[in-house]
């Protein structure tokens, strides 16, 4: 008998985390894959077609081949692929008509408080689960688990991790686990500890110039040279902001694709608002820098990209090396004023004073 | 009878006055159908909205002209009931979710997310969707933030999302991953002078030029403040010539009237003064950090260069301390400093 308290669930709410597949369909006379963002279109499929991450996709392909998936842990910065590949192995594990019994996706976009935890996620990880028909198991492996994908898990409340530890050990013979997200350190250890862990790094250039240029050849765009190792550079290994940012840029001008559109997009002030701001500093200005550091933040830029750029070019610039250092402290104090929520102009004007004092002192 | 802020804003991308760059844009991606989520930021009074309500008309026609207030309660699973206001047409909806404070990740995980999972009211086939705008998402707690990660990507085929907010660097980098970022800068001094003009000539009110760009310029290139202090001159004397001088606001003068005083003479009885005149502009509802930077600009006008750079650093200390504590004994702090530092730098001058 299944232990399902009478007035457990609304149904509603279990059908819409369960797949991704059932979102309301698009009204029939738009093609909804001329809609769809190109990062879920080009999601890879299997396990293997995920981009960089070999020793997992090795294992886990083999997992999938053994039918003995451990509980999962994938983390790892923004983009390298840990949802993609939670959503390719289960896709290769069932088919679809058995999906949405097996498999539940939680994000933080649902509620997961501790009262999810012990009602929604203890009563599906405790649910039974069905024989498959013989046609699925010639198709999918079909292994006798179903799956929980907690992703973003570091988003989950403390005693809502504390409350999936036994519920992860005591379900173990009908459901795996597999948790998602940034930062390791923010998922309670003896949760971590009952999870095989998976580290996915940030992808390289040529792992980014391999998925880009596939996009490329299936949406027929017509792209510059220099303009995919643009793109690569300021993405910083996140393959999802690669994706974005070549959308966005084709969006604009109609399938071709510069650099030029691809760096108003990427949101990075450019060198030439950039300057007047330096050649002030540089030339220890007082006046002209308050006006620049003015005209920088009316023009939409915030403080913490104004002290990135100012920072780089401090780094790059002849500054004797204990200036930048006095530098680097001042911009580092400053970045957490602007996080406790500082007045952008004031901060930026201070950090502008120190780089002003470090250029004097060179002549 | 309207404000003339309001009266005169541009309906449609054709007739916006600046950024014609960002409107041609704007125009291109809304003929084709595939427009992606859109992250609008820049200061206020920039004209984020403006662009907003012309893309929303451009798209939809005159219905998302047609709006109307609704009020929505819910209750948190703490059982506390939160209330939200919302800005409703049949093809839009406009919600503040950072009103609820803490709660505002309940907002995005219910409202937000429910409104989008549900079928635009309007089947159209041009445009099978309807836009969602979130102002204020560099409010937003990071954990609401969050909850906005996969309902983006979830419902793209019904649903649009705009984000509004002042500030980029506040909004996590996957919400900025999935839209499209369109930056609004001020106005620049010469934009906003011949918006006022124009404006003038609208009310059939002459505006000369001397006076519109000195209010261009005080305005701190924000237009709607620049229409604001105009409409008010106007007020005061209806008719405009280049004798009128822009009106300033009240707390402002008092602002440059405690720099003088601060700068005049460095004493304990001046800081006790000073202290009154804080406390009378806390108490007239100016934010602390607008005090702190308005007054550090007055300052800063009575100072050499060397002398600037230690004030500065001084008010971005207090004013990062000021934050959650306080707000009298850091403005205090800031001024017995100054004073301080003034009384060594005139020591130092004049032996």
């Amino acid at each position: 008998m299944p232990p399902f308290p009478a007035n457990s669930d609304d149904p509603i709410v279990l059908d819409d985390s369960v797949d991704m597949d059932l979102e309301p369909a698009p009204p029939a006379a738009v093609d909804s894959s001329s809609t769809q963002p190109w990062v879920e279109k080009y999601r890879p499929k299997s396990v293997t077609s995920v981009k960089h991450q070999n020793a997992t996709s090795t294992s886990l392909q083999s997992a999938i081949q053994t039918n003995q998936l451990p509980h999962l842990l994938f983390y790892g910065p923004p983009g390298t692929g840990k949802t993609s590949m939670a959503l390719a192995l289960t896709h290769q594990l069932y088919p679809s008509s058995l999906y949405k019994g097996r498999v539940l996706e939680m994000n933080a976009s649902d509620e997961r408080g501790l009262s999810t935890v012990r009602n929604k996620i203890k009563t599906f990880a405790n649910l039974t689960v069905t024989t498959p028909t013989p046609t699925d198991l010639s198709t999918h492996p079909c292994p006798p688990y179903k799956i929980i994908i907690l992703d973003e898990a570091d988003t989950l409340t403390k005693d809502a991790q504390s409350a999936l530890r036994r519920v992860i050990e005591a379900h173990s013979r009908v459901t795996r686990f597999c948790l998602i997200c940034n930062y390791v350190t923010r998922i309670i250890t003896p949760l971590a500890s009952r999870c095989s862990k998976f580290r996915f790094t940030p992808l390289p250039e040529s792992a980014i110039f391999e998925k880009l240029n596939e996009i490329i050849d299936g949406e027929a765009l017509k792209v510059d040279e220099g303009v995919i190792p643009l793109i690569s550079k300021l993405s910083g290994g996140d393959l999802r902001s690669a994706v974005t940012t070549l959308q966005s840029a084709s969006q604009l001008n109609g399938k071709h694709v510069t650099k030029d559109i691809v760096l108003q997009t990427s949101g990075d002030i450019p060198e030439s608002d950039l300057q007047p701001f330096v050649s002030s500093l540089k030339s220890s200005n007082y006046d002209s820098m308050q006006q620049s550091v003015t005209d920088l933040i009316a023009d939409g830029w915030s403080g913490q990209l104004i002290l990135k750029g100012l920072s780089e070019m401090v780094m790059d610039s002849e500054m004797k090396d204990l200036g930048k250092a006095e530098v680097a402290v001042k911009v580092g104090e400053a970045d957490r004023r602007l996080i406790e929520g500082g007045e952008e102009w004031l901060v930026v004007m201070d950090v502008g004073g120190c780089v002003m004092g470090g250029f004097r002192s060179e002549n | 009878m309207a404000l003339w802020v309001d009266k005169h804003r541009p309906k449609a991308l054709q007739n916006l006055d600046y950024h014609n760059e960002i409107s041609e844009r704007l125009e291109a991606m809304s003929n084709t159908a595939s427009l992606p989520h859109l992250f609008f930021f820049g200061p206020s009074g920039a004209g984020k909205k403006t662009r907003i309500q012309a893309l929303l008309k451009e798209l939809f026609g005159a219905t998302a002209l047609k709006t109307r207030l609704d009020s929505r309660t819910f209750e948190t699973p703490t059982k506390r009931k939160i209330e939200i206001n919302m800005i409703t047409s049949s093809v839009h909806i406009e919600l503040n979710p950072s009103d609820a404070g803490n709660y505002d990740r309940y907002i995005v995980q219910n409202v937000i997310k429910e409104i989008a999972q549900n079928h635009p009211l309007i089947q159209n086939k041009q445009v099978p969707f309807k836009v969602l705008i979130i102002n204020e998402v560099d409010k937003l707690s990071k954990q609401a933030q969050a909850g906005l990660r996969r309902t983006m990507e979830k419902y793209t085929s019904v649903c649009r999302i705009i984000l509004v907010g002042c500030n980029q660097s506040k909004v996590i980098d996957p919400l900025k991953s999935r839209c499209l970022g369109i930056r609004v800068a001020a106005p620049s001094i010469d934009a906003i002078a011949s918006v006022l003009i124009s404006t003038g000539k609208k009310e059939s009110v002459n505006v000369p030029n001397e006076l519109a760009v000195q209010i261009a310029r005080m305005s701190g290139r924000n237009l709607r403040r620049a229409i604001l202090m105009l409409e008010s001159a106007h007020t005061q004397n209806p008719q405009l010539d280049s004798t009128v001088k822009a009106p300033r606001c009240d707390w402002e003068e008092y602002i440059v009237k405690l720099a003088a005083e601060v700068t005049g003479e460095q004493s304990p009885q001046k800081l006790l003064q000073a202290r009154e005149m804080l406390y009378e502009l806390l108490i007239n509802c100016i934010p602390s950090s607008v005090i702190m930077k308005s007054l550090t600009i007055e300052l800063l006008k009575n100072c050499d260069d060397s002398l600037k750079v230690e004030v500065v650093k001084w008010a971005a200390f207090y004013e990062g301390r000021m934050n959650g504590g306080k707000e009298i004994f850091h403005l205090e702090a800031f001024v017995a400093k100054f004073m301080a530092l003034y009384k060594e730098y005139l020591t130092n001058l004049f032996g």
